[in-house]
């Protein structure tokens, strides 16, 4: 009789701890996030300007944004953008007045992220920029916007968690502009959040 | 595995096309050209050498015959199908040496040609100016980069006909001379490639009119700065938003030379080239007029000076630029050319009719014209049958292409 309690005592208790620990596991992974990372660092124009190519500034603070869905897999998905100064060239008239141009370009790209190893990432983008030019110094200051619309960029990253939100890492990047075939290339830091 | 192999292989290829090549060069003789060591020929003499001449060897390469023209400064040979031959002459003693390079407009053919008449081949009557009718060019032709090694003959065979000799009609180059597209060795609308112009035949020209932010007029076919015309610059955008002196100081085009403006343009037509006729084709409409019309009255007042005979018309591409020209006082005495309807060209007293080649010949038009006094040009034809048609049906005064010298050849073989 007892031995009978005991069965169906094992049978009700089991069952029941195992509804219960299902209620209120610890163990709570969410494994489909979004990203949003902020990054700042150096850019370098490779200079191919067969005009002024000698008087121009090659080197400039560098900005970028990307938001990204990631799922559960290594493949990631997602929109980036940022502000690139590409150049400054000065320049003299025949008159002797120093003029100056200016080449800058938002980019706004759809990028496919893989984790390679741990920590380290590769990505690829596509998409349009848009590309501002300023000429000042000589006559009226003139700015120009045109709009680029095949550009792409290769870059590779290593992302170091801090915490279960917070992210930061480094970032090497390579941009093409197409409608003025140039090229950049911008190392940055970065700080991303998991949202 | 063989498919990802495929697809690397046609995505280098696909990249290496992206490749920028603006020009072909021009093959050259080098040092050992023997053109320095000769002494010019008379004009009488040049003029002996024109005509058309049958192609006894090399004939499947040049064709069958071909057209022998003078121009400014050198010697050009015109074939049926596109190859043209640009050469320096010069003799020594009895016999007169042919040096220089020939080129096939529509690919990337090119090479040396080299060439001499002996004593008893016409050299000798010609040099003395006592003429000629027994002419023959022996010789050879290289291919793009190699010595000259194949046979090249030509015999003369008649001069031009009458029909020729009595005619004005006008060779006209688009863009100034030639596209940057055909990688020529100069920028389209540029003042070297109208220098280099009448080595492909032409006897006038299209140039693309545009204005300045501060009201420069100056040449420039595309409405912005790109490195399809330019070389690679600091400005971008929209050409025109720009002042002269930012873009004489910020931009070469693509062989390196400087935009010109339109009056450097112009001048150097009537003072440096035989040219007889300038097509602007304006571009843009707002009060582009009231630059343009100044400039095309001063510069024909140079070519009256000069004794030159130069026609310079204002291009009237659309209703915009008509009624433009039309609120300019005295426009009906403005030198202009018409791409509309005749009557439109009657409004503005267009002295040319220009209409676009699509429209067919329009003979009757076109003898309409004539009886008006008109002059009547087409534009743009390129494909060589349509050239040839054009010439031996149609009545046009002229004709604009980007192939002179297919144009040079449908007209002078008349």
């Amino acid at each position: 009789m007892s031995k009978k309690l005991f069965i169906i005592g094992l049978l009700v208790v089991f069952p029941a701890l195992a509804v219960f620990s299902q209620k209120h596991d610890s163990l709570n992974v969410k494994l489909n996030h979004y990203s949003l990372a902020i990054g700042l660092g150096w850019v370098h124009y490779i200079n191919t300007l067969e005009i002024g190519a000698d008087n121009a500034t090659i080197n400039s603070p560098g900005l970028s944004m990307r938001f990204f869905w990631e799922p559960e897999h290594r493949l990631s998905l997602g929109l980036e953008t940022g502000f690139y100064r590409l150049f400054k060239v000065k320049s003299k008239t025949y008159t002797d007045i120093t003029g100056q141009a200016t080449m800058s370009a938002i980019p706004l790209l759809l990028a496919v992220r893989m984790r390679v190893v741990d920590r380290f990432y590769l990505s690829v983008g596509a998409g349009l920029a848009a590309m501002f030019n300023k000429v000042s110094g000589i006559d009226k200051t003139i700015s120009s916007t045109i709009v680029s619309y095949s550009n792409y960029q290769f870059s590779a990253s290593y992302i170091y968690p801090l915490s279960k939100s917070w992210q930061i890492g480094g970032e090497f990047k390579v941009l093409n502009f197409g409608k003025t075939a140039d090229w950049l290339y911008s190392l940055q830091v970065f700080v991303a959040v998991r949202l | 595995m063989k498919t990802k192999i495929f697809t690397l292989v046609l995505l280098a290829l696909a990249l290496y096309s992206c490749n920028k090549d603006t020009n072909i060069p021009i093959p050259s003789a080098g040092p050992n050209s023997i053109i320095k060591e000769t002494l010019p020929l008379q004009a009488a003499s040049k003029l002996l050498m024109e005509g058309v001449y049958r192609v006894t060897s090399g004939s499947d390469f040049f064709g069958d015959d071909l057209v022998v023209k003078w121009n400014r400064t050198s010697l050009s040979l015109a074939c049926s199908n596109g190859k043209y031959v640009v050469l320096q002459v010069g003799h020594l003693d009895s016999v007169i040496f042919l040096q220089g390079y020939w080129r096939n407009g529509y690919t990337d053919g090119t090479g040396l040609a080299s060439l001499f008449i002996s004593r008893d081949e016409g050299g000798g009557s010609i040099v003395t100016g006592n003429g000629s009718q027994k002419i023959i060019m022996r010789g050879a032709y290289g291919i793009q980069t190699g010595l000259p090694d194949q046979a090249l003959v030509l015999k003369y065979m008649r001069p031009f006909s009458d029909t020729v000799k009595n005619s004005k009609f006008y060779i006209l180059a688009h863009r100034s001379g030639g596209r940057t597209s055909d990688r020529l060795p100069y920028s389209e609308n540029s003042i070297e490639m109208i220098n280099y112009t009448e080595k492909l035949g032409s006897t006038g020209i299209e140039v693309d009119v545009r204005l300045t932010s501060d009201g420069v007029a100056f040449i420039y076919h595309d409405p912005d700065i790109n490195i399809r015309l330019t070389k690679k610059g600091p400005l971008a955008g929209p050409i025109e938003n720009f002042t002269w002196a930012q873009l004489s100081t910020f931009v070469r085009l693509i062989h390196g030379e400087k935009i010109p403006t339109l009056e450097d343009a112009l001048t150097f037509v009537v003072d440096s080239t035989l040219l007889r006729f300038v097509y602007l084709d304006m571009k843009e409409s707002n009060n582009t007029m009231a630059k343009v019309v100044p400039i095309q009255q001063r510069i024909l007042e140079r070519a009256k000076q000069k004794g030159r005979e130069l026609m310079i018309v204002i291009g009237i591409p659309s209703t915009d630029v008509l009624n433009e020209l039309m609120t300019y006082p005295d426009y009906q005495n403005i030198p202009s050319l018409c791409e509309l309807t005749v009557d439109d060209a009657r409004k503005a007293n267009s002295m040319v009719w220009g209409p676009r080649w699509t429209l067919g010949t329009q003979n009757d038009l076109v003898e309409q014209m004539h009886k008006e006094g008109r002059l009547s040009v087409c534009w743009t034809i390129d494909v060589i049958s349509w050239i040839k048609e054009y010439v031996n049906t149609g009545h046009f005064d002229g004709m604009l292409t980007n192939y002179p010298y297919v144009l040079a050849y449908y007209h002078y073989i008349q």
